[in-house]
């Protein structure tokens, strides 16, 4: 038997198959799911997280959600492949957003500032120039290139 | 106790990856491992017990996801490594299965009987590795996976785990050799009469 023979008979599985199988198995099929086992072990730590700060056990979320226990342990083992209207029943429950989605260029807002950091560490905008950093400007984005890109400024 | 081989019935069952499965388990100790190291919830539950070691310990790591995924991580890593094993139809290859396994005791010298044995991630992947599997060695081509760890010290002394898993896998050595299995050859002999 050969890596490439095993990952092909291997394409088609779903957790619940994954119990019967053998490790090699389980492992390619871990291999080949990475991605979407990833999501599902966020929302499950959302879950944990939400069920912790409502004081819900997994039986109430079970009762709640109108499923058995069994499968609100499988969930909260985060090897669950959840459909979006469970995600969404689920998220209803809990009162918390399991999943968020990040902007994109069709629901972005227009920038409020540019910030361009200069080489003395200086920081100027399209507007104004600061002499020497200012430390009471946070800026609340990541780094593009030499340019910081902000959406928000908080004054301390 | 029952010898059980890892790699599947099309693999021979006295050569490669074997390990044990405890009386009225569900899992034999190596499956046991991966399905402990993908679990959320059982991750989550370790963490809680061990927030200052994790946190603030030899790891530093900064919460409890950055935890979880990087134990999943390395979870993936291993078994990667591990396939590669399997998917290059190297097991026979006397080399290769010796060569991923470390002596547990480094000063040991390679003719130990049933020499304790690691294996973690390449040091490529993480300076600090998080997990370990701890074996017999059998012969160069065949070890007998113990059980693992997930290893929130520098040192394998610290920690009331790391040392259950050390003294589990002394257990087993002691069980091994009452058995009269204390090399590869033995197990032709284990399984006739098991």
């Amino acid at each position: 038997m050969t890596y490439n023979i095993i990952m092909k008979n291997t394409e088609e599985l779903t957790p619940e198959v994954t119990s019967k199988l053998s490790w090699i198995e389980k492992a390619l099929f871990r291999s080949q799911n990475k991605k979407w086992l990833s999501y599902s072990s966020k929302i499950a730590l959302m879950i944990l997280s939400a069920l912790e700060e409502r004081n819900l056990n997994q039986k109430q979320l079970a009762e709640q959600a109108e499923v058995t226990q069994q499968q609100i342990s499988k969930i909260i083992k985060g090897q669950e492949n959840l459909t979006l209207k469970s995600i969404a029943k689920l998220s209803e429950i809990l009162g918390a957003e399991l999943i968020t989605f990040p902007l994109h260029k069709y629901n972005s807002e227009p920038l409020d500032y540019v910030f361009i950091v200069q080489s003395d560490h200086s920081i100027s905008t399209s507007n104004t120039y600061f002499t020497g950093r200012p430390d009471n400007v946070v800026v609340m984005s990541g780094l593009i290139s030499e340019q910081i890109v902000a959406t928000k400024i908080v004054y301390s | 106790m029952e010898i059980v081989p890892i790699f599947g019935e099309k693999y021979p069952k006295n050569d490669g990856l074997l390990t044990i499965i405890l009386e009225n388990q569900e899992y034999n100790e190596f499956e046991l491992l991966f399905e402990k190291w993908n679990d959320v919830e059982y991750l989550t539950e370790i963490c809680k017990k061990n927030e200052s070691t994790i946190f603030r310990g030899f790891f530093k790591l900064s919460n409890t996801e950055t935890f979880i995924l990087a134990v999943q991580d390395e979870a993936s890593e291993l078994e990667r490594k591990l396939l590669m094993h399997v998917g290059t139809g190297h097991l026979s290859d006397r080399v290769v299965l010796e060569s991923i396994f470390e002596p547990f005791y480094p000063q040991q010298s390679p003719g130990v009987v049933l020499q304790q044995s690691d294996v973690r991630v390449n040091a490529q992947y993480t300076k600090k590795p998080l997990l370990r599997i701890y074996a017999l060695k059998l012969s160069p081509t065949c070890f007998l996976i113990t059980g693992g760890a997930i290893k929130l010290y520098a040192t394998t002394n610290e920690g009331v785990e790391n040392t259950k898993i050390v003294t589990h896998m002394n257990s087993v050595r002691d069980h091994l050799r009452s058995l009269a299995v204390t090399c590869q050859d033995d197990l032709q002999y284990y399984y006739e009469e098991h």
